[in-house]
């Protein structure tokens, strides 16, 4: 065990190795390549026994993931962006086929316009693939989420693939101490690869991917769906063993000082630890204001959220992303998820840090501010809120400041 | 409902290999034989075979590994000296 000061990049590098990943198949994007050139200098030194497939696309990358899986091997790739996009078809593959791959994704915006900045925009429009998908906050988290999601992934209840989701830049190129453990200790926690799952077999050939009908092509996918919540048992399994391995604990939901709040804002993402740091402000100040951090997104983590946030009497729900035509995508599952208690609170969305806007100090104090007027009026003036928007672009093109959902 | 991959569970859409664990290429119910006697050694056969499985060297060859049984040599042989001999 040594503390290393590396980037995010670097940490889900590291996490792969010793993972000990059996081959690592990707595509350079932007912000993600250094994943990908880390690994390739691994393999070429020896650090890493892998097979590095410099894929000609990245629909490409996850196919190779999905045929070394498909022989039982463990498989790993990272994308971005554009790239993600790319990969959207096999995707659904890799899910239907249970396989249990990780890909890392360091979220990009999606073009047009072109940015190669953070926003959730590219791994939440996978949403529906059938992946699990894990939002980390610290470049430790990164290195710790790939290992935790290997060992839940290959468990014979889940089986089905998963992202490790960072902001780029934000996590991907800032360097922090990370604890970066010896290949022993992982060993204790991520037994080596053994498939649990029908592989390619020359001594008993099957065949793959066979056509269903009606009649069974629906129970098909309800299997992934109790396969995915069954994820939940083995996340909290996994977070037990890994806390006495490691010492470090994690929780499908995140919560800071939400027991006696009033108002509470959701997040996901480095924008936490931002929001933290704004609650401890507000708390000396005597507001009674709290912090959730979804890091489980899919399964999505309805029960727990529902039990921790039907106290609250205001919510904000704070989305680094946008379904355009309705509201931020995390809003849209946490306010379904609240619907049928029968107390609940009022909610709210924020839209901000798209095509990677800073999520600063000012926005999460603003974002508070309109919570707290809110509370006082006791209802939701605003459903939709864009509490960092640029106010000049809008005056040039002429866009209204105020609108509603 | 009765394959056996239906009772164990997490459901992947797969089978047990049929002919293919046998078999290069699927099910053949005929195979076409030459009659060299017949045979003028023109190549139509050769040129023609879908597979591009037919060789001609000092005479022809059909390969049985891959050959599917589709019988375009059949039809396009001008001396008409291949034909059908039943699998079974
Ligand atoms: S039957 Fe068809 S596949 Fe077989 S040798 Fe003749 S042309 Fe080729
Ligand atoms: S087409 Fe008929 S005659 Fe010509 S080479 Fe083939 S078998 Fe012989």
């Amino acid at each position: 065990m040594a503390i290393e000061f590396i980037s995010g990049c670097k940490a889900a590098a590291e996490a792969a190795r010793l993972a000990n990943v059996d081959v690592v198949a990707a595509y350079p994007i932007t912000p993600q390549t250094s994943i990908v050139e880390y690994l390739a200098k691994d393999v070429s030194n020896g650090r890493l026994k892998a097979e590095m497939v410099l894929a000609e696309s990245e629909h490409s990358a996850m196919s190779a993931c999905v045929g070394a899986s498909m022989v039982g091997a463990r498989a790993f790739t990272a994308t971005a962006s554009q790239g993600l996009a790319l990969m959207h078809e096999v995707l659904f593959y890799a899910a239907g086929l249970r396989l249990p791959i990780v890909s890392v994704i360091v979220n990009r915006s999606l073009a047009s316009p072109v940015s190669i900045f953070a926003d959730f925009k590219d791994s939440l429009a996978q949403r529906d693939t059938g992946w699990l998908q894990f939002y980390v906050e610290s470049c430790q988290e990164i290195l710790d989420s790939v290992l935790i999601a290997y060992r839940v992934i290959e468990d014979s209840r889940v089986l089905l693939p998963a992202f490790v989701c960072m902001e780029g830049f934000v996590l991907s190129h800032l360097s922090e101490p990370v604890d970066v453990p010896d290949v022993q200790t992982v060993s204790k926690f991520l037994p080596a690869c053994d498939p649990k799952y029908p592989t390619l077999d020359l001594k008993d050939p099957k065949i793959f991917n066979v056509m269903a009908f009606p009649d069974t092509y629906e129970e098909f996918e309800r299997d992934k769906q109790i396969s995915m919540l069954n994820a939940f048992e083995a996340l909290q399994e996994a977070y037990q063993d890994f806390e006495k391995i490691f010492g470090r604990k994690y929780q499908d939901v995140e919560t800071y000082r939400v027991e006696d709040a009033d108002i509470v804002l959701a997040t996901m993402g480095a924008a936490a630890g931002t929001a933290m740091m704004v609650v401890d402000q507000l708390r000396s100040l005597g507001e009674r204001v709290g912090l959730v951090k979804v890091r489980t997104f899919r399964p999505f983590p309805r029960r727990q959220l529902r039990e921790i946030l039907s106290h609250a009497r205001v919510v904000g729900v704070l989305d680094r992303d946008l379904s355009i035509g309705s509201t931020g995508i995390l809003f849209q599952e946490l306010q379904s998820s609240l619907y049928n208690q029968p107390q609940r609170p009022l909610m709210q969305n924020f839209i901000a840090g798209l095509g990677g806007r800073d999520i600063h100090q000012g926005t999460i104090g603003a974002i508070f501010q309109s919570l707290k007027d809110t509370l006082q009026k006791g209802f939701v003036e605003k459903n939709l809120n864009w509490p960092d928007e640029n106010r000049e672009v809008l005056s040039i093109w002429g866009l209204p400041v105020d609108h509603d959902d | 409902m009765t394959h056996p991959w239906y009772k164990s569970r997490p459901f992947s859409a797969w089978i047990p290999a049929g002919l293919s664990a046998t078999h290069k290429v699927g099910d053949r119910k005929e195979r076409p034989v030459v009659d060299e006697a017949a045979c003028s050694m023109c190549g139509l056969c050769w040129i023609y075979c879908p597979e591009g499985i037919i060789s001609r060297d000092a005479r022809i060859q059909i390969n049985y590994e891959y050959c599917r049984g589709c019988g375009i040599c059949i039809e396009e042989c001008p001396k008409h000296a291949i034909s059908f001999e039943d699998e079974r």
